[in-house]
């Protein structure tokens, strides 16, 4: 190798000059830069801007909000060390209790607004929740239904859009139900200006719509430019018509619109990414996409789940609800600027939780478990898929679970099913009721096993490890991969629980399920 | 036009918009008034100076940054390294040309182009290992034992994505 003493070199830089390069690129590059030599690690210890960038990738978060103050660095940093460590020691800043004085059985909670409303009720409640940052301000405003009757409601306040789930009475029992999607503006209730239409139509086939009085609404979602909601058949004893997972792109004029049927049934639904959503079958998990906009959505992989001893199946109804607050990144570019940085989940990565509900054919009630895995891991499942049986077919064959679930998800059983089962995610967090008050938060970062530092925490880790243990009613193994931190809260009388990026809302209902408390802690 | 005099001694005459988008330039041409006088640049090669000025003339008439908004952008800046479809082009080039470059901007003080030369560091240095930037960059790994378990142990968190 030729060398020339008077040649240029990386590490003879400017350390100045040395720290702009370096400046643009992540938290994992900059940890190899720092084991490649003295003065590389030298330069990325001694900038504050560096060390900041690898403890945003360390607890797996981007910062929103100082874009136009000029907060120092240091400041930042400790800022994010202690919004970390409250999380860890469930040490909230602030509470805030609200009273509301409606019978709201349906809610939704979305980029800090939470808002409710009775089925049939005259209109939606919302509140602007106090942050750690902004804890004076709760803003209340509402939206009367004013077309039809109200039966689920979404919204998504990065967009404005506020989804309305309508129906109109029925004339006779054979007729079909008239559901309506309502497209409006969150902030005015107006017909949303981006919309195609203002109001879509759910049921248009007709083979649905003549067994249409045996489908329920199940789950209404809108990401992106993505309307949808899934009908489940609702009849327990003859189930003839099977669940439908109707999609709309609410934004285009010849709207791209799919009806999806599934032979095993659909559970549940998740989204994966823009162009991609996970369907939860009776039995399994197919991944779907839907990039191809002259298509209908492909089905991408098939992935089954353990499989069961005799007399054993798995469950058609689904019984758990999801609800997942984090950020999409259009949601984090609109922040508004303020003094106080906030920190949102990095949305390149998070968990997503899959009920999955057992039944033995002698008992009556079934037995509930949940687990978890990465987005990013069950992304890859699709290579895996493809890598073993090709392309997959409408009666292709599954992934078997040995070969992708013991080293991808963590299993947990439910202890109870008496009470209203809700998982609440947002990132790499969970947060739900334990048995019988008590919050159980748990962060699936698989960053904070290591440097596991106990001080002043009220949980434990728990480290995520293979095993071939083999538990009945199953007859495969199930996963334990993906370790965790476990913090146990103190006691509170509570019936649902959400969480989001910096707050807990706790729900509490009384014995006819009236909402009578909302309770706002603040991290 | 100005006269700029290159440290291996060649004189190069630039339209004054274009110079001006060196901020050290542009400074000294405002302090000093019009005159005829030549600007030695003791730091810059010819040769380099030929690529600046190469760069300059294709972003003539854009608008500088301003010297705030730098200031804020140097902070909380996306860690974005995308480069237009022409910078990339121009900035294809060996190494020794490439960290050339990027002195000379930063001499000169024009900063779209310190960027740009920054970014595509950046980028070559982005998904390696510590062994590939050490091979990429003709760095000696000069850690001892003792001091790479430590490192590898405090950033053992990294490895597993």
């Amino acid at each position: 190798m030729t060398w020339k003493m008077n040649t240029v070199t990386l590490v003879r830089f400017p350390p100045e000059l040395l720290c702009h390069i370096l400046g643009f690129l992540d938290g994992y590059d900059l940890v190899r830069v720092r084991k490649a030599c003295k003065a590389l690690k030298e330069t990325v210890d001694n900038s504050e801007m560096l060390q900041y960038a690898i403890d945003l990738r360390y607890f797996r978060v981007v910062e929103v909000g100082t874009y136009e103050t000029n907060l120092p660095l240091a400041a930042r940093r400790k800022r994010l060390r202690h919004h970390e460590t409250a999380w860890k020691r469930m040490e909230y800043k602030q509470k805030y209790t609200l009273r509301p004085s409606t019978e709201d059985n349906i809610y939704h909670f979305a980029g800090g607004i939470f808002a409710g409303a009775e089925d049939d009720g005259p209109g939606i409640h919302f509140m602007r929740l106090p942050s750690a940052a902004d804890p004076d301000v709760v803003r209340c405003w509402n939206h009367p239904v004013d077309l039809g009757t109200l039966v689920d409601f979404t919204f998504c306040p990065e967009q404005d859009l506020l989804v309305l789930l309508t129906s109109t009475p029925i004339d006779s029992w054979y007729s079909s139900p008239v559901h309506d999607i309502h497209l409006r503006s969150l902030k005015t209730n107006e017909a949303h200006p981006d919309a195609a239409q203002s109001i879509l139509k759910a049921f248009y086939v007709d083979h649905i719509a003549t067994h249409a009085h045996q489908l329920c609404p199940e789950k209404l979602q809108v990401v992106g430019n993505y309307v949808s909601l899934l009908y489940l058949d609702n009849n327990p004893i003859n189930r003839t018509v099977g669940d439908y997972l109707q999609m709309w792109d609410w934004k285009s004029k010849d709207g791209y619109l799919f009806i999806l049927e599934v032979d095993d049934g659909i559970n549940d639904y998740f989204f994966l990414g823009e162009d991609k959503f996970l369907i939860v079958t009776h039995g399994g998990m197919e991944i779907y996409s839907i990039a191809d906009k002259l298509r209908p959505p492909q089905c991408t992989s098939k992935l089954s789940f353990p499989s069961l001893m005799d007399h054993w199946r798995y469950n058609d109804v689904p019984m758990t609800k999801t609800i997942d607050t984090t950020p999409s990144s259009v949601f984090l570019h609109a922040q508004k600027s303020t003094d106080q940085p906030s920190f949102y989940p990095s949305p390149d990565d998070k968990i997503m939780v899959i009920p999955v509900h057992i039944f033995c054919l002698h008992e009556k009630d079934p037995h509930s478990y949940f687990f978890i895995a990465r987005r990013s891991a069950i992304l890859q499942l699709e290579s895996l898929y493809v890598n073993t049986y090709g392309q997959p077919t409408s009666n292709g064959p599954k992934l078997l679970w040995p070969m992708w679930g013991p080293q991808h998800t963590t299993w947990f059983l439910e202890s109870s099913i008496s009470s209203i089962w809700e998982k609440s995610i947002c990132g790499f967090r969970t947060v739900w009721c334990s048995h019988p008050n008590w919050l159980c938060i748990r962060d699936f970062n698989p960053h904070i096993a290591w440097n596991y530092d106990t001080t002043g925490c009220r949980g434990r880790l728990v480290r995520g490890e293979l095993t071939s243990t083999i538990r009945p009613p199953f007859t495969e193994p199930l996963g334990s991969a993906l370790g965790y931190r476990e913090t146990i809260s103190e006691e509170f009388d509570v019936t649902e629980v959400v969480v989001d990026e910096s707050r807990i809302v706790l729900m509490t209902r009384n014995n006819s399920a009236r909402l009578q408390k909302v309770e706002v802690l603040m991290f | 036009m100005v006269l700029l005099v290159t440290s291996d001694n060649v004189q190069f005459q630039v339209d004054k918009e274009v110079v001006e988008r060196s901020v050290l330039i542009k400074n000294m041409l405002e302090d000093v008034g019009e005159s005829d006088q030549s600007i030695p640049l003791a730091n810059v090669s010819s040769s380099v100076l030929k690529k600046v000025i190469e760069y300059c003339e294709h972003h003539r008439g854009e608008p500088l940054p301003s010297a705030d908004a730098d200031q804020n952008q140097d902070e909380t800046r996306k860690r974005t390294t995308d480069i237009s479809e022409w910078d990339q082009k121009f900035i294809t080039v060996d190494q020794e040309m490439l960290f050339e470059i990027i002195l000379a901007a930063n001499y000169l003080d024009i900063k779209s182009l310190l960027d740009v030369g920054c970014k595509t560091v950046a980028n070559m240095i982005k998904g390696k290992t510590p062994e590939e930037i050490r091979r990429l960059f003709n760095i000696v790994n000069d850690f001892t034992p003792e001091e790479e378990a430590q490192i590898k142990k405090e950033n053992e968190w990294a490895e597993d994505r």
